[in-house]
């Protein structure tokens, strides 16, 4: 067999002009587990420690009212290289990378709590209303916050990487919009036609609803104690309140109740947090 | 029922404070019977610090959860499930539309609900639009596998927007009051078009709605329209008939203005 392999002389001397080198392996840069479990998630703003990407801000709220503490944070991982290619991931001390779903589970291990009755909502009618509530802040709400995002210059998007954003607003909406150049025309379809108004009336209705409810309590629904859903609502209005235009943002502002809560909460969670230096890279 | 929050009245006034009896006062003449009075000295209670305030029920979210849940799986049922699109959506939409729209706007309709089925892992791609790039058998057997996963997940969510419209009903004809609302009207018209057309592929979505149709044909019987009489065809014949008559009338009184004059040599 070794006889049958071999390379001619010639072609052997063509390949020898042409030497293959090759590189040493590179290192992930993740390295060696971090000391402490940290939260891989979005850049914050520059003053509070609190990530700019509601999703992340929602696993953030969600550990600290949990009352999981001493939690790093790690926001130089880019989307792409998280487990499932978004973003919050949480590394642990022992290595493993658990995606967002994961998370309560091990929030339960760690608190020592066997998986909570009810998910902690005072009765069943309290769960399934909660259902509907997650509906309208991940429909209404959130294609509110998408539509007061600023766009990017023209300049910019002919300079960068064309990024699909992770939810995009054809698929939160229900039922979807119709295309730009309309349904019936025989060339093909482009674009899509949005109606601000409609959008933002939609959110208005949704704010308003979400003040009534509130009201005076401590926790949304009249829970005893924070509800994953107290998440969810921390995530958007935080992220109302301190990233979105002045449109969306002066909805909020006009509701006393839910400015007062959002502060409460806020306190809450950023607390919770270690310094970022003490996360290892 | 939604409720109203006033200052206290006194003097044989509902409020002593103008706004509030200003509210009372115009609820009661734009929709009596539909709302309580609470009275209340705390204005802190209202979300913005002041009173009057009315506190309606949670139909926002309601409907909100109708239209992202319920709404996936009527999609799914319409538009994702090949033996479904294929055999009864596509042919009904297609004879609804004029030519030349028959041909392409139909598969718009179905691509245009592509990116939200999609996100919640309902999309069915059809099996021309599948590119084969692996052998045929590898191909099949994993696509049957996704299949029978994505059919656990939709009888799953069923299953679970039933229960949780079920709690919401109980025993009451309707969910938020002895009235008809707008979330009765969105729930009821979901749940029908799951009930009605005749589907062929995931035929135990409908039969796991089927408790809910007594409800939702409560809501559709008073607002089905009466069939209007085609009063165009008996103008047409009257009009006809007039011109017949006047013709006829004209020739009794005048006589008939045409002479048959025979020249004999």
């Amino acid at each position: 067999m070794p006889a049958l392999m071999e390379v001619p002389p010639a072609i052997a001397h063509l390949f020898s002009l042409f030497p293959l080198h090759t590189f040493p392996a590179i290192k992930p840069q993740s390295g060696a587990p971090p000391r402490v479990p940290t939260l891989w998630i979005q850049p914050p703003s520059s003053t509070l420690r609190l990530s700019t990407d509601v999703e992340c801000l929602k696993w953030q709220a969600y550990l600290a009212l949990r009352g999981v503490t001493k939690i790093a944070l790690r926001y130089d991982v880019a989307p792409e290289g998280a487990k499932g290619a978004r973003l919050p991931n949480l590394h642990l001390a022992d290595g493993e990378l658990h995606p967002a779903q994961l998370i309560p589970t091990w929030v339960d291990e760690v608190l020592g709590e066997s998986e909570r009755p009810l998910e902690g909502y005072k009765d069943q009618a309290a769960l399934d209303e909660s259902r509907a509530w997650v509906s309208l802040l991940e429909g209404d709400v959130h294609a509110a916050l998408i539509m007061a995002q600023p766009s990017p210059s023209y300049l910019w998007s002919l300079l960068s990487f064309p990024i699909t954003p992770s939810r995009p607003l054809e698929s939160i909406l229900s039922p979807p919009p119709p295309p730009l150049s309309g349904l019936s025309t025989v060339f093909p379809i482009f674009g899509t036609r949005l109606s601000p108004k409609h959008v933002e009336s939609k959110y208005c209705d949704a704010i308003s609803t979400i003040a009534d409810r509130l009201g005076t309590d401590k926790w949304f629904l009249g829970s005893s104690d924070p509800t994953p859903l107290d998440a969810l609502v921390f995530a958007y209005l935080h992220s109302i309140l301190h990233n979105a235009n002045h449109i969306v943002r002066t909805e909020v502002t006009r509701r006393v109740n839910l400015v007062a809560w959002e502060l409460r909460v806020r306190g809450i969670v950023s607390g919770a947090f270690t310094r970022p230096e003490e996360a290892v890279l | 029922m939604s409720v109203l929050y006033i200052w206290p009245g006194q003097w044989g006034l509902p409020s002593i404070e103008p706004g509030s009896l200003a509210a009372v006062l115009y609820l009661s003449r734009t929709i009596p019977g539909q709302f309580t009075v609470s009275h209340c000295t705390n204005p802190d209670l209202s979300p913005s610090g002041t009173l009057p305030f009315l506190r309606t029920h949670d139909g926002e979210a309601w409907c909100s959860h109708i239209e992202m849940n319920l709404g996936d799986l009527v999609n799914y049922m319409l538009f994702s499930l090949p033996e479904n699109w294929n055999t009864l959506i596509h042919p009904t939409l297609a004879y609804a539309l004029p030519v030349p729209q028959r041909y392409y706007v139909p598969g718009r309709i179905r691509n245009l609900r592509r990116p939200r089925l999609e996100s919640v892992g309902l999309w069915n791609e059809t099996p021309a639009e599948t590119k084969k790039l692996l052998p045929k058998r590898t191909s099949e057997h994993k696509d049957k596998i996704a299949q029978t996963f994505q059919r656990d997940k939709v009888l799953q969510t069923a299953r679970d927007c039933l229960d949780i419209y079920q709690r919401l009903l109980g025993e009451k004809q309707y969910i938020f009051s002895s009235q008809m609302t707008t979330v009765d009207i969105i729930l009821a018209a979901h749940v029908l078009v799951i009930l009605k057309p005749p589907f062929t592929g995931q035929i135990i979505v409908r039969s796991t709605f089927g408790s809910m149709q007594g409800y939702s044909m409560r809501s559709l019987l008073p607002s089905l329209p009466k069939k209007s009489q085609d009063d165009g065809e008996i103008l047409n014949w009257g009009w006809f008939g007039l011109a017949v008559g006047s013709v006829a009338l004209y020739l009794a009184t005048m006589g008939s203005p045409l002479r048959v004059v025979v020249q004999v040599e």
